[in-house]
């Protein structure tokens, strides 16, 4: 994809345009995928932290000259998307490899998260998540940030222009949510 | 149509703004406020008390607080460290890891080790201090130590260190290597000894002498390596428990226990081991491992088949014995017996008040040996003070 229409998908995402987003996510998704090759490749012992990962896919992006996400923080609103999805993935694959699977992304932390028993609740959180972001946005980019992509209330704080007292209040409107969609559906 | 568990988005939107009251009130409050609610709005009331309830639940549960995906983040070569870029990992150990890195901005040539330590157990509140901490350490300047430019706190929040990087080989390996003579490896230590009295008159305490902390320079300079770092890194780590556990139980539980932070076992004094206060007589006695060490090429009391446990054990309850002891060649033993013996053995006295009380008492007690003086860690009878005497005469007239 050349810059050119990777900057049209942003405006059009920031426009509104629903399939310019889905678009969006699947190319900052490859994104993330292809450093995190990148990295296993160049250093195999190494894992690799969601931050850093989001980190290291931002600059190289923006060190490719022209692509424009208005900034880090719209960047981020995008990539924890496209973050939650990879670790979903990491995870289920991982499993599937478990039983005879093809790949793994070595370089994202091995343990499971605590509390979440298997990739298929991994899968459920995810959607639940989805469900989420169709009521309110804000909320769900809360959690992909800090579930899924391991940034402090403060560092949420700074990448959506709030504060940590409201942030650390979404976090908890958020968890309420999720658990209510987990625990009635 | 679009709905989170029984909500949908128009009833969230009615109830968001009173879940957000409640839950910036106290418990009792709360209760009071939600009946006043339920006689005005039952509907909403009865919503309200549900996702309250599940609010408890979700924090007892600590639900997703545990994310696996948060810090213990591995720091990666381009990364950039205040103003340095890491270039290469120079070692890992259980604290972090140490890189080569260069400045950012072209700004000037130097290289410079940064230590980037794993920030688990680095309490918010710890940062302050560690920043004021480590702007004291900085402020320290001294040929033989190597430099500590800058603290601070990555991207990530891990905190990290900008230290001067020395390029040179550990002591012990360099005097085995080089077979330095023990008058030579004395001459080697002594500057060492001094960098360490110049901080312990600072009120700095190194905490963790040891061979790996000490490297020669191909200009044969010994430098001392984080200086003051083990005390940052401690005092970062208290709300570990290792480090409270060794605080108050007794022996058998201190043995059980991790090594705490910041420490090597085989160069810790006993109180250290035990957790105790750590004073500049601890660097002393390491002080004292460190020239049993380059003496006689052995730890006064690891061999290699020893265990932590058993050396800890002996650390704590053994007597080390005399370095001369040690020592195969007859020549060798002569110059160690007697005087060396009795200063390495001084430094080394489980109890700290009966050690020298500072790396400075130390150094000068090793100038009085090196110039055939008696040292102050063995109280000599007449006849051998004669002998001294005649030994410095003799040498004059070399």
């Amino acid at each position: 994809m050349s810059d050119t229409d990777l900057n049209t998908l942003i405006r059009s995402s920031e426009n509104g345009d629903a399939k310019a987003r889905e678009e969006l996510f699947t190319v900052l998704y490859a994104e993330l995928h292809n450093l995190a090759q990148r990295q296993l490749r160049r250093n195999a012992s190494l894992t690799l932290s969601p931050t850093t990962l989001l980190h290291e896919t931002y600059l190289d992006m923006s060190s490719r000259g022209s692509t424009s996400f208005p900034d880090r923080a719209r960047f981020l609103a995008y990539a924890s998307r496209a973050m939650r999805g990879l670790i979903i993935d990491y995870f289920r694959s991982r499993s599937a490899q478990k039983r005879g699977g093809e790949f793994e992304i070595t370089v994202l932390p091995t343990e499971m998260p605590q509390g979440v028993e298997s990739d298929a609740e991994l899968q459920r959180l995810g959607d639940a998540v989805d469900a989420l972001a169709n009521i309110e946005p804000r909320l769900a980019q809360v959690v992909d940030l800090k579930f899924f992509c391991g940034l402090t209330f403060q560092e949420i704080g700074a990448a959506m222009g709030t504060s940590d007292r409201t942030v650390k209040r979404d976090w908890e409107k958020a968890r309420i949510l999720l658990q209510h969609e987990l625990t009635e559906t | 149509m679009d709905r989170v568990g029984r909500f949908s988005a128009e009833q969230w939107k009615e109830i968001s703004p009173y879940l957000d009251q409640a839950l910036d009130l106290e418990a009792h409050a709360r209760e009071r406020w939600l009946s006043e609610l339920k006689a005005l709005k039952p509907r909403l009331a009865a919503d309200l008390s549900a996702l309250l309830a599940t609010h408890a639940a979700v924090d007892a549960a600590q639900f997703l607080e545990c994310s696996p995906l948060s810090p213990g983040a591995e720091p990666v070569a381009g990364q950039q460290f205040g103003a340095y870029t890491l270039e290469s990992l120079l070692g890992r150990g259980g604290m972090g890891s140490v890189w080569l890195a260069r400045r950012s901005d072209g700004h000037f040539e130097g290289k410079v080790a940064v230590k980037i330590l794993d920030h688990r157990g680095v309490a918010a509140q710890g940062a302050e201090q560690i920043r004021r901490e480590a702007s004291l350490l900085a402020r320290q300047s001294h040929a033989n130590i190597a430099r500590l430019f800058d603290a601070g706190f990555g991207e990530d929040g891990q905190p990290f260190l900008i230290l001067e990087y020395v390029e040179g080989i550990r002591i012990d390996e360099y005097c085995a290597g080089r077979a330095l003579s023990l008058e030579a490896r004395l001459a080697l230590i002594l500057p060492v000894v001094d960098a360490v009295a110049h901080a312990h008159a600072q009120g700095i305490v190194h905490r963790d002498l040891k061979p790996p902390n000490i490297l020669v320079t191909a200009h044969g300079v010994a430098k001392l390596l984080d200086f003051g770092v083990a005390s940052l890194i401690s005092k970062s780590a208290s709300l570990t428990t290792s480090a409270s556990i060794a605080k108050t139980a007794p022996l058998d539980a201190a043995l059980d226990a991790p090594p705490s932070l910041g420490m090597t076992p085989a160069f810790a004094a006993p109180e250290q081991i035990r957790g105790e206060t750590v004073t500049p007589a601890s660097d002393v006695y390491a002080l004292g491992v460190l020239l049993h060490l380059l003496m006689t090429n052995r730890h006064p009391f690891a061999s290699e088949t020893s265990t932590p446990t058993q050396l800890i054990r002996a650390v704590l309850t053994d007597d080390a014995s005399l370095a001369s002891e040690s020592v195969a060649a007859s020549s060798s033993k002569r110059w160690v017996s007697g005087d060396l013996d009795a200063v390495i053995a001084k430094a080394m006295q489980r109890e700290p008040e009966n050690r020298y009380a500072t790396a400075a008492e130390l150094a000068a007690d090793i100038r009085r040996f090196l110039s055939h003086r008696p040292v102050h860690a063995r109280s000599h009878s007449w006849i051998q003070r004669a002998a001294m005497l005649t030994r410095r005469m003799l040498q004059r007239a070399d």
